[in-house]
Parts: structure tokens; C-alpha cells; sequence
């Protein structure tokens, strides 16, 4: 099994009583709230906690993008993966990702990852991602472009990456005269590809396509709903006439293990329910703003938001529907092996550190993962 | 409009976005009180899509539009809310400006809809302004 350490950098100080008087810690949260100093002690922090990863053994560490929010950090995660290159030599970096739609020129996502991809020679992954709804009211893009924009920008990319340049670029969003990238990508003929996504059927027929074959992650869902999604992308390959591999499958999951199931639910409880409750609080209007999903799959989701009803999720519920791994070594492993079971998934990207944990939790969290975990999912 | 920002109400919630609508909150309260169908609301979904397609970026303004305005050459009345939450009235005042032959009426205590709040009111501008145009 593939495994990511993966980092949200929210930030930490956050007074979340202050922020609790807010429509959400998103697009409005007025950023006198943000405090530099103690931010870059969390650029810092963060930042060790990745490097650390690649001493512990993992494949791959993990940054994303977000825009505008106490929910992380990183509205340029390239320039974290670039630090992080400069501190590791053998782990993988992914970026999961990039949200394509909201540039003008998707040139300069192309040559950003063919950047970091010459300079880690060879070690990037890329995510392509939509960026979440908010994002559309942070950014200014419109959500009705949100599919067309994103598959565009993919086309124009990946043909950035692999055909001998210059050449001309002719689309309905973007139009280039030139392309020619200077970097080309290290890895040939480009980067892997992976796609983070909250699952939407649409990505998932798109993502399994044969030409593409990319790998599907599966973010923050109940372990259901996550193997309902893996399942989803097989039958889907099975139409396409193929078998898809385990390595076409990831879940991204919150996991915090301590040595019993009670202390880990002590220490990794509370920032649990921080990161559900506080860091990701969103009206229905930010997450989907009109024309980021279709009109079918909006209806979808406020019906089943009816049925879930509103109330602040706490850490047993959320521990209960898996969608967060907190327990045991064991409790962990079994959580993970009954999803394998399952899906045959084969790309876990762990999110040890979520909401609030401290640097001390994250650190001790992480050692357990690599010490007790970690051997047995080594194939 | 440059400078003068439109209000967001693609942030708004249902409730919010409705009672942003009127200045007299007691025909938000009559509109509240009523479930939409399943078809009505099918038709709202469309029409907050179409309106998204068009409006989301710039918001609710088009920059190359406004040098055409003064093309629009035939007598205009233009009727805007003095409380217009949507649209603040600096664009009827614009409009008035922008356009050779344009009346602005300002309908006081009026939000973005004054043919529904004040359709007395507007429906004797229009025929005043009909007469007037006609004669």
C-alpha cells in the first residue's frame, strides 16, 4: 500500500469562539484574525512535520490548495512543495492540487509542476482538483464554467507536458498563441496524475477513463461512502472494459492512534470535531454555488443534507461512520484492512495532524502510525 | 457599476436572499409562510443557475456595456428602491445620467422590487409617463 502524510496547515491559534460569530471560517472570516508572527511559527511546525514524514518511511507527503480561509494555509501549495524539496531526497511530494478552473492561464499550473517536477527530479505527483465551492466566492471564477474550465485546463496541460512545443491552443476558456513549456516535466512522458475529490459521478467516469486511468482519492466521507465511491469507480473501469488497479484507489482519511482506544479518542477527539465542526463550517450557498455540480446532483446532495439535519458532529460519530480512524493501533489497522477488503483500495493519504492537534499530539500520532501501522500494510 | 459594489446575494441564505428582497418585511414574512412545490422549486434552481451563468463575474454588472447607454435615445423612465439591497440606487442615478431622455423616479421605503411593494405607486408613473410620451 501507497501512504501519504498529508497536511491541511489550518491555522492553529485560531480564536474560534471569534470566529464562531462568523458566517464561516471561509471566503468572510476577517483576517485581522491572522496573526503572522504566530503563523509563521506554523509554516515552521507544519512544515517539520512533513520532512519528518519521509524519515518514518512514508511514500509520499501531501499539500493542497485553499483560498482565503482559517481551513489551511496554502493558497500556493507549489511553494511549500518547493521548500519541502529542498528538505527531503526520496519521498514523493504531491500536491492535491492544484484547482485548475480558477486561473486564467493554465500554462502557469503546467509550468509550476514541471518545475518541481525537474527539481525533486522526478518526485512530484500532480493533483488536479475543481476547488471547492467556496473557492468560486474567494476567487471570483464562475461556478457555471466549473466543469468546463477544469477538463479544458487538464487537456491544455497534460498536452503542455507531452507534445513537442510550440504549438497553438485553441479552446472555449483559454487560448494560447504559444506553447512551449521551458521546463519540460522529469518524469515521461508527466507526473502522475491523481484526483482528489469529494466524489461526484461525473469525476469518477471522467477519472477511470482509459485514456486517463487516474487515481480516484476519496476525501473526508463516511467509510460507506467511500467504499460506495471505490465501487463505483470499478463498475465504471469494468464498462470501459478494464480491471482497475488497487493503485487507482486512495482514501484520505483523518488517523490518530495512541496505545489504547480511550486515549486516543482523549487526545485526538477534540480536534477532531474542530476540524468538522469549526475549520470546514460551510453554508450550502459557498459549498455549491450554482453550476458547480449539476442541477441533478445539487438536488441530490440538499436532500440528503435534509435527511443528515444540522447539529455539530462529534468525535464518536464521526469515529463511528469511519469517517476518521482514532484508536488503537489495532482499531486503526482494522478500519483500513476492512475498507481493503472491500475496495482493494491502495492509496491511503493519512491526515495525522487535523484542526487544532498540537505539534506534540502530531509528532506522537505520526510515530505510533509508522511504528505499529505502517509494517502492516507493507505488502 | 465600478466602485459601487452590488450586495452578494449568491452568499445569502434562502431566508436572507428573500427578505433582502423587500424593504416592508411583512411580504417576506406572507412568501416565508408558503413551502415552494417541488416544481417551484425546480424553476428557482434554474433561474439561480441561468443568473450565475450571467451575473457572477463581474458581479451583477457587464463594464463593456455602460458606453453604450447613451445610445438608448427614446424617452425612459427609470423606477429604482431608495432601500434597493440588490442594486444600490446609485445605478438609477447613472441611468438618469447616462441616458439622453431618462426620468428617475426613487421610490421611498422600497427595496429591489418596487412594481411589488409600491404597485400603486408605479403603475401611476408608468401611465403618467405613457400619457406623456404619447401626447
Amino acid at each position: 500500500m501507497k501512504l501519504v502524510s498529508f497536511h491541511l496547515m489550518p491555522y492553529r491559534p485560531l480564536d474560534l469562539e471569534e470566529a464562531a460569530k462568523h458566517r464561516s471560517p471561509w471566503v468572510v472570516l476577517p483576517n485581522r484574525l491572522y496573526d503572522p508572527v504566530k503563523g509563521a511559527e506554523e509554516y515552521a511546525r507544519h512544515i517539520d512535520a512533513l520532512v519528518y514524514a519521509e524519515q518514518l518511511g512514508f511514500d509520499a507527503i501531501g499539500v493542497n490548495e485553499h483560498h482565503q480561509t482559517a481551513y489551511g494555509l496554502m493558497p500556493a501549495p507549489n511553494l511549500i512543495a518547493s521548500a519541502l524539496i529542498q528538505r527531503t531526497s526520496r519521498v514523493q511530494i504531491a500536491v492535491l492540487g492544484r484547482a485548475l478552473p480558477l486561473v486564467n492561464n493554465p500554462i502557469y499550473i503546467a509550468e509550476e509542476f514541471a518545475m518541481l517536477d525537474v527539481m525533486s527530479k522526478g518526485r512530484l505527483i500532480a493533483g488536479f482538483v475543481r476547488g471547492i465551492g467556496s473557492e468560486y466566492h474567494s476567487s471570483g471564477t464562475n461556478p457555471y464554467f466549473s466543469h468546463e474550465r477544469f477538463h479544458e485546463a487538464h487537456d491544455l496541460i497534460v498536452r503542455a507536458w507531452t507534445e513537442p512545443g510550440p504549438f497553438a491552443f485553441h479552446g472555449d476558456h483559454f487560448s494560447l498563441q504559444y506553447v512551449n513549456l521551458w521546463p519540460r516535466p522529469y518524469q515521461s512522458p508527466h507526473p502522475p496524475i491523481w484526483i482528489p475529490s469529494q466524489g461526484s459521478s461525473e469525476t469518477v467516469a471522467w477519472a477511470s477513463h482509459p485514456d486517463r486511468r487516474y487515481p480516484f482519492l476519496v476525501t473526508f466521507s463516511s467509510a460507506d461512502l467511500v467504499a460506495r465511491y471505490h465501487t463505483t469507480y470499478r463498475e465504471q473501469a469494468r464498462k470501459y472494459g478494464y480491471d482497475a488497479a488497487g493503485g487507482q484507489l486512495g482514501w484520505a482519511c483523518p488517523i490518530y492512534v495512541a496505545d489504547t482506544d480511550e486515549r486516543a479518542r482523549a487526545e485526538g477527539g477534540r480536534a477532531l470535531e474542530t476540524l468538522f465542526n469549526d475549520f470546514l463550517r460551510q453554508t450550502f450557498e459557498m459549498l455549491m454555488p450554482p453550476g458547480y455540480t449539476s442541477i441533478g446532483s445539487m438536488k441530490n446532495f440538499i436532500s440528503s443534507r435534509r435527511a443528515l439535519g444540522g447539529g455539530r458532529m462529534t468525535a464518536d460519530g464521526l469515529i463511528e461512520s469511519g469517517t476518521a480512524l482514532i484508536g488503537s493501533p489495532k482499531t486503526v489497522l482494522t478500519g483500513i484492512e476492512r475498507m481493503r477488503e472491500q475496495t482493494g483500495f491502495d492509496i491511503l493519504v493519512a491526515l495525522l495532524q487535523f484542526g487544532i492537534l498540537s505539534d506534540e499530539l502530531t509528532r506522537r500520532n505520526m510515530d505510533i502510525f509508522a511504528s505499529e501501522v505502517m509494517p502492516h500494510l507493507r505488502d | 457599476m465600478k466602485g459601487v459594489p452590488c450586495s452578494d446575494n449568491f452568499i445569502w441564505g434562502p431566508e436572507e436572499a428573500l427578505r433582502n428582497l423587500y424593504y416592508d418585511q411583512s411580504i417576506a414574512d406572507q412568501i416565508l409562510a408558503v413551502t415552494p412545490s417541488e416544481a417551484q422549486m425546480d424553476t428557482m434552481l434554474k433561474n439561480r443557475f441561468a443568473v450565475a451563468k450571467f451575473g457572477w463575474q463581474p458581479r451583477w454588472y457587464n463594464p463593456d456595456l455602460e458606453k453604450w447607454l447613451h445610445r438608448i435615445k427614446l424617452p425612459t423612465l427609470v423606477v429604482w428602491g431608495d432601500d434597493d439591497k440588490i442594486m444600490p440606487p446609485e445605478y438609477g442615478v447613472l441611468w438618469q445620467d447616462r441616458l439622453p431622455a431618462a426620468r428617475l423616479i426613487r421610490v421611498k421605503e422600497c427595496g429591489h422590487l418596487p412594481h411589488v411593494e409600491h404597485s400603486a405607486l408605479v403603475a401611476q408613473h408608468v401611465r403618467d409617463f405613457w400619457e406623456g410620451v404619447a401626447s
